[in-house]
């Protein structure tokens, strides 16, 4: 529900497995199974970056579908996100670690 | 240089395990080697590593949904039959009856579309895999038919001497030779509890992908209303 959450706060901007990480606090082990579930049940759309940084490889990124969204609406604001501020999540977005993160 | 090695052996970890993974899910351990590579530490490695082999061992794709379903579904049924079972108990052994209520079985059989449509529509709230409720209403489907022949097993063995009056019974007694009431009755279930099971979880296929068409036509009429309300 918190990468659901996560998801939502922008539904149209791609987002990092990094970034979404960050937002919700998840580490990686826990992270990637609950992406592909939301995947599975077509809740999540699933893309490659087009222009990766020079001498890196493509990420994966990641938005809700419609249905998604559709859940993420409904489901009640028991769970609050992470805070995130805008430059937190310009660095999390360039792969910068943040304060706090272990 | 042990960073280099490192990374170097949870690349190679991160790339066995992807090729553990079904087909159509090794874009999720190209997805965390290409993580790999933003990685600052080895935390971040080894977590990314947890996350493959996690991934690796999940059900196949659309499996998890489906028994999820199947499970809910059978837990559904076997609630909504608690009615329909005392219906069962008071019909035949505490106000048995001589001729067969058409009222009643109509009645009966309304519920039991209904509760394969409920399924079908639990089903479908809870997944949005197009095959859902249909697995959801030959699971509710089977779980009827068994709960079904069992107490009508039940009943009329516990109450042969009521049951043994109804006219079809003594008809069908007389007609089948056998020198048992009781075992031409358990017979007769053992005939028809297959064709009960198929028959119920062929309407369950049918009802269950109504009742998900209706739940998931009234989900997008709710969701519409909620956006755009009404003055």
């Amino acid at each position: 529900m918190k990468v659901l959450r996560a998801l939502d706060a922008d539904p149209a901007r791609w987002r990092y497995g990094y970034e979404l990480g960050t937002e919700t606090g998840l580490k990686a082990g826990s992270l990637y199974p609950i992406l592909v579930r939301l995947a599975d049940r077509g809740l999540l759309e699933a893309s490659w970056e087009e222009s990766p940084p020079a001498g890196r490889p493509a990420r994966h990124l990641y938005r809700l579908t419609p249905d998604g969204k559709e859940l993420a609406a409904a489901a009640p604001a028991a769970l609050p996100v992470r805070r995130t501020t805008p430059a937190r999540a310009a660095r999390a977005r360039r792969g910068i670690p943040q304060p706090g993160d272990a | 240089m042990a960073g280099d090695a490192q990374a170097g052996i949870t690349r190679r970890l991160v790339a066995l395990l992807t090729a553990a993974m079904p087909p159509s899910r090794r874009h999720w351990g190209g997805a965390m080697s290409a993580e790999l590579a933003y990685a600052r530490s080895r935390g971040e490695r080894a977590r990314l590593v947890l996350g493959a082999a996690r991934v690796a061992l999940l059900p196949p794709p659309g499996v998890a949904d489906y028994r999820r379903a199947a499970s809910r579904s059978a837990a559904l049924a076997a609630i909504a039959y608690v009615p329909l079972g005392m219906g069962l108990y008071l019909a035949n052994a505490v106000f048995p009856s001589p001729q067969d209520s058409t009222a009643g079985d109509l009645a009966m059989d309304a519920y039991l579309l209904v509760a394969l449509m409920a399924a079908g529509a639990l089903a479908r709230r809870a997944s949005a895999r197009p095959g859902a409720p249909v697995i959801a209403g030959i699971a509710a489907g089977l779980v009827l038919a068994v709960l079904g022949m069992a107490t009508l097993a039940a009943i009329d063995n516990s109450f042969l001497s009521i049951v043994s009056h109804q006219p079809g019974k003594i008809d069908g007694f007389r007609a089948s030779g056998m020198t048992s009431m009781r075992a031409y009755i358990n017979s007769n279930l053992e005939a028809t509890a297959p064709g009960v099971a198929i028959v119920l979880a062929i309407a369950g296929a049918i009802f269950g992908a109504i009742g998900g068409a209706v739940a998931q036509e009234a989900a997008s009429t709710w969701s519409h209303l909620r956006r755009h309300p009404r003055r």
